[in-house]
């Protein structure tokens, strides 16, 4: 049961939210935009898992989104002919993970190289990346952006569509454990999660766009974490690099990758942030690396390396986002909001590590 | 079960009753009870996970009384310890294993610590560091031991930080102390020092708890033996009473009669050279480690090295493997030259190591002959055979990677630092140099049934017993800890396989066993270099021995038909 300590930290804090905004919480409308607002967040969450089980950090995160948001705008309103239309939405969107791609690789590579600590060049590159964020826009907001484009943010899917994506998702869950661990307990939960994502999606207009787009995603992360063996690679890298590096792993390559997926995600999670708000500024993503390790923490990943799991981070995502809208909903200022952020970061790792040891 | 007292009027110091405690569903001890005298050194003895250690932190406070069941009394009084400083104040130290010195700061401040803190600090600002090391130094040498109080715990050696950490357990004036295998490190001087320092305790009418798996050391120290077998007391007697089949009875549970089996290198591998040394050398910076080493191991021979602590016999084991290899980031620094030759043309065709079904049998990742026909660990020797006899028939590997690849492991000196990933399951110790070959067809993507099937061959052969292969391997006792980290060397069907200490820290039965898997091994044809300190080891398992002296080939001994080794000649070999 201690396993899913966070579980029932997670639960106790929507029951929380639930009471204190009279159900207005739970409403399908308020959920929808749940799953959303935690999306750009959850994203980021999945590549710092990565990062942090090789014992590393990214703190760039929060400035390649900038950049890359604008670049996507850039091209979106500047960038002529090719990028119009839905192709040219698509090729915008690709460019931003294009930046966030090469970012990544710029902190792979030189991390590998130099040996510096990843804390440092990161800490580098999260100014680079600012710094270039504001030369490109000088400054200034880049709007608006093509209608085709801020689908990618903004969009939903049909309601029927959404509805069968999520029970096809449910059975595979329910398929998978019952192949594997025949946990009750994940068994139940899976049953729910898909049960709160009909109710959400069918109530009000369907699945937003960007929250399929990190369910793939997380899926994806989380199987190839579990199963292949670039992700065992990845664990045995952050557990004794010595120790892998003598097992034949490539050590070097298995940091590369890790930081480039990061960095990728980052430049995604930019596009996404562009798309939702018509535009990009300068001087978004602040701190969105730090929102990300916290859900990393949260989920139980050690920032000591080689522990860790996607689903984790997904549901400390999913902790933050929930503690955002509830406060939001409870109309709370946002300088208070900070704080009790603050304190309910420290509560849920200081709870979990506590649950843990028992 | 309870031992008669050594001398009917010395009173009762520590009386354990039945004592239990559990890791998780693991249960550790079970019901221990036993007493220990005043004025007598009792040696504390049994295999690695017997529970010694255990026993021993329960005493010193590191468990408190709310983590194990039963009680346990000093001097007949019941102690409820409820952490470290409540067990040093009841007059218990406890000499580590594993070091708690603070490597930043001066043996003297080490030493005195507490005495430091204990001074009024508001007047004490200006701490006269002269009398502070006048103090250390002269303690030091009072005990006769030759270290600098001056010297900074980082600066020091292994064995010197051991001796500092036995002066401080001394400075306590503790009456009961706990030696947890205290001369693991040290030099033969300075465990003749350690052992005279004993004797002066024991006519201070102190207790002393000795842990140590070294027989010779127990019959010149110790006055009773407790054996522990299983989280249980297998055997309580004094010394004058028992002798080595004795307490080799009690921790295992069973007869032996030879330690090192009697082998022979098969007929006919001596003909075949599998790896071929010429002319190695290694340089870091520009300060010579490895100076022109050129040797053979034959086919199904056991390769002994020797030479003492910094003759370079563990950088020799990385060179082959190719550690400072090109492709590897701890190269830097480091310059290899020279030649290997592995399985090389002219000394042996590559096709020849086709016999594998036989080996097999053994090592057994292929006890499922059917299944894995279609995806098949077995196919591998074929394929790649044609890949590396070729490509790597004459040059130095450029990474591990590449080693491995070759059917060469290494199973490295620490297993700590450089061969397991602690905090991880022990299967996945187990497979992750054979993990590309257990995937579906040319995918990433693992198939587990496939990887437990391998774990559990190799659990089974292995004999490894632990809290359970999904728990971390950590978790683990050190002589099963030393089983996981060479299954993961046989995961891959080595052809040569490089051991490093193979049995340091590992208690006499999962060494025994360790040893029949050795020799096992060679009876197939696989090659084993041995690296060992251990001067009996060495000898008793190895067919040649090759001594290395500050980097350099001193002598090659070579067993003759009916003469052993003689271990005074490979010293001289060693050290002149």
């Amino acid at each position: 049961m201690r396993k899913y300590f966070s579980i029932f930290i997670f639960l106790g804090a929507v029951l929380l939210v639930g009471l204190l905004t009279e159900g207005e919480f739970f409403s399908a409308r308020n959920l929808t935009n749940l799953t959303r607002q935690v999306c750009i967040n959850g994203i980021l969450s999945l590549g710092m898992t990565y990062v942090i089980i090789t014992a590393g950090i990214d703190l760039s995160v929060g400035s390649v989104v900038a950049l890359s948001g604008i670049v996507a705008a850039l091209l979106q309103t500047q960038g002529g002919e090719l990028f119009q239309g839905y192709f040219g939405a698509l090729l915008s969107f690709s460019s931003a993970v294009g930046v966030g791609f090469l970012c990544g690789l710029f902190n792979g590579a030189f991390i590998v190289q130099t040996k510096v600590v990843p804390f440092i060049i990161t800490l580098g590159l999260m100014v680079i990346a600012r710094g270039l964020a504001l030369i490109f826009s000088n400054g200034a907001a880049v709007a608006p952006l093509a209608e085709e484009f801020n689908f990618f943010g903004q969009g939903y899917f049909d309601k029927t569509f959404s509805i069968a994506l999520v029970c096809v998702a449910t059975f595979l869950g329910i398929f998978f454990n019952f192949r594997t661990h025949r946990n009750i307990f994940v068994l139940v939960a899976i049953l729910i999660v898909g049960g709160v994502f009909v109710y959400a999606f069918g109530g009000y207009r369907g699945a937003p766009v960007p929250v399929l787009i990190f369910g793939v995603l997380a899926l994806l992360s989380h199987f190839f974490l579990k199963n292949t063996v670039w992700g065992r690679y990845v664990v045995a890298t952050g557990s004794n690099a010595e120790a892998a590096f003598l097992s034949g792993v490539p050590v070097a390559g298995i940091t590369l990758a890790v930081y480039t997926w990061m960095g990728a995600l980052s430049g995604l999670s930019g596009a996404i942030l562009s798309a939702r708000l018509n535009g990009a500024l300068p001087t978004a993503g602040d701190l969105f690396e730090l929102d990300a390790i916290a859900a990393v923490v949260i989920g139980g990943t050690r920032l000591s390396g080689g522990v860790g799991s996607i689903g984790g981070s997904v549901l400390g995502a999913f902790l933050i986002g929930v503690l955002n809208n509830g406060m939001s909903l409870l109309n709370i200022t946002e300088f208070y909001q900070k704080v009790i952020k603050g304190v309910i970061i420290i509560l849920a790792v200081w709870l979990d590590t506590k649950g843990r040891k028992k | 079960m309870v031992g008669s007292p050594s001398n009917a009027a010395s009173p009762v110091a520590v009386e354990f009753q039945s004592i239990s405690k559990n890791f998780g569903e693991h249960p550790v001890l079970n019901k221990v009870s036993f007493q220990a005298f005043q004025g007598e050194v009792l040696a504390l003895m049994g295999e690695n996970g017997a529970g010694k250690s255990t026993l021993m932190r329960i005493l010193a406070g590191v468990y408190p009384t709310e983590t194990y069941s039963g009680h346990f009394s000093i001097h007949g009084k019941l102690c409820k310890f409820s952490g470290v400083p409540a067990a040093r104040a009841c007059g218990i130290a406890m000499i580590h294993q594993e070091l708690g010195l603070f490597p930043d700061l001066s043996v003297a401040e080490n030493l005195l610590l507490e005495e430091l803190s204990r001074q009024n600090w508001a007047l004490g600002l200006h701490i006269s560091w002269k009398e502070v090391f006048n103090k250390a130094q002269g303690f030091l040498d009072e005990l006769g031991f030759s270290v600098d109080a001056r010297a900074l715990i980082s600066e020091l050696a292994t064995g010197k930080r051991q001796l500092v950490e036995i002066a401080r357990a001394l400075r306590t004036n503790a009456t009961v102390l706990v030696f947890d295998e205290p001369t693991s490190a040290l030099t033969e001087n300075e465990v003749q020092k350690l052992f005279e320092i004993l004797k002066k305790l024991k006519s201070q009418q102190k207790t002393v708890f000795y842990v140590s798996h070294r027989m010779e050391e127990i019959y010149k120290t110790a006055d009773r033996v407790v054996v522990l077998r299983d989280g249980s007391v297998a055997g309580v007697d004094k010394i004058q009473n028992i002798n080595t089949n004795h307490i080799i009875n009690w921790m295992v549970g069973r007869e032996v009669s030879n330690v090192y089996p009697r082998r022979k290198v098969v007929e006919g591998f001596e003909q075949s050279t599998v790896l071929k040394a010429s002319q190695l050398n290694l340089l870091k910076e520009k300060k010579v480690i490895l100076k022109n080493i050129s040797f053979e191991v034959k086919k199904g021979e056991i390769f002994g090295i020797g030479g003492l602590m910094g003759s370079g016999r563990s950088e020799l084991a990385l060179t082959l493997f190719g550690f400072f290899g090109k492709k590897s980031p701890y190269s830097r620094n480091m310059h290899v030259s020279g030649k290997i030759f592995f399985e090389g043309s002219e000394l042996s065709r590559p096709g020849k190591a086709t016999k594998y079904p036989e080996r097999k049998r053994d090592v057994d990742v292929t006890k499922y002959p059917e299944r894995k026909r279609d995806v098949d660990v077995t196919k591998y020797p074929e394929r790649k055979r044609d890949v590396d006899a070729t490509k790597y028939n004459e040059t130095l590997w450029e990474s591990p990677h590449q080693a491995l690849l070759s059917k060469v492991a290494l199973l490295t000196e620490d297993r700590k630092n450089t061969g397991l990933f602690l905090n991880r399951p022990a299967y996945e110790n187990m497979t992750v140099t054979v993990l590309k070959k257990l995937v579906y067809k040319k995918s990433n993507w693992i198939k587990k049934n496939h990887e437990k099937q391998l774990v559990a061959g190799l659990a089974k052969d292995l004999k490894i017993h632990g809290p359970g292969l999904d728990v971390e391997v950590g978790l683990y006792s050190g002589g099963n800890q030393q089983k996981v980290a060479l299954s993961k060397c046989l995961a891959i069907k080595p052809r040569l396989l490089i051991l490093d200490e193979p049995t340091r820290g590992v208690d006499i039965g999962a060494k025994l066993e360790i040893y029949e898997i050795l020799q096992e091994l060679t009876k197939n044809g696989v090659s084993i270099l041995l690296i060992s300190s251990e001067m009996p080891e060495l000898l008793g398992m190895s067919d040649r021995v090759l001594v290395l002296r500050q980097g350099e080939v001193s002598q090659i001994f070579e067993k003759s038909k009916n003469q052993d080794f003689h271990p005074e000649e490979i010293m001289r070999a060693a050290s002149l």
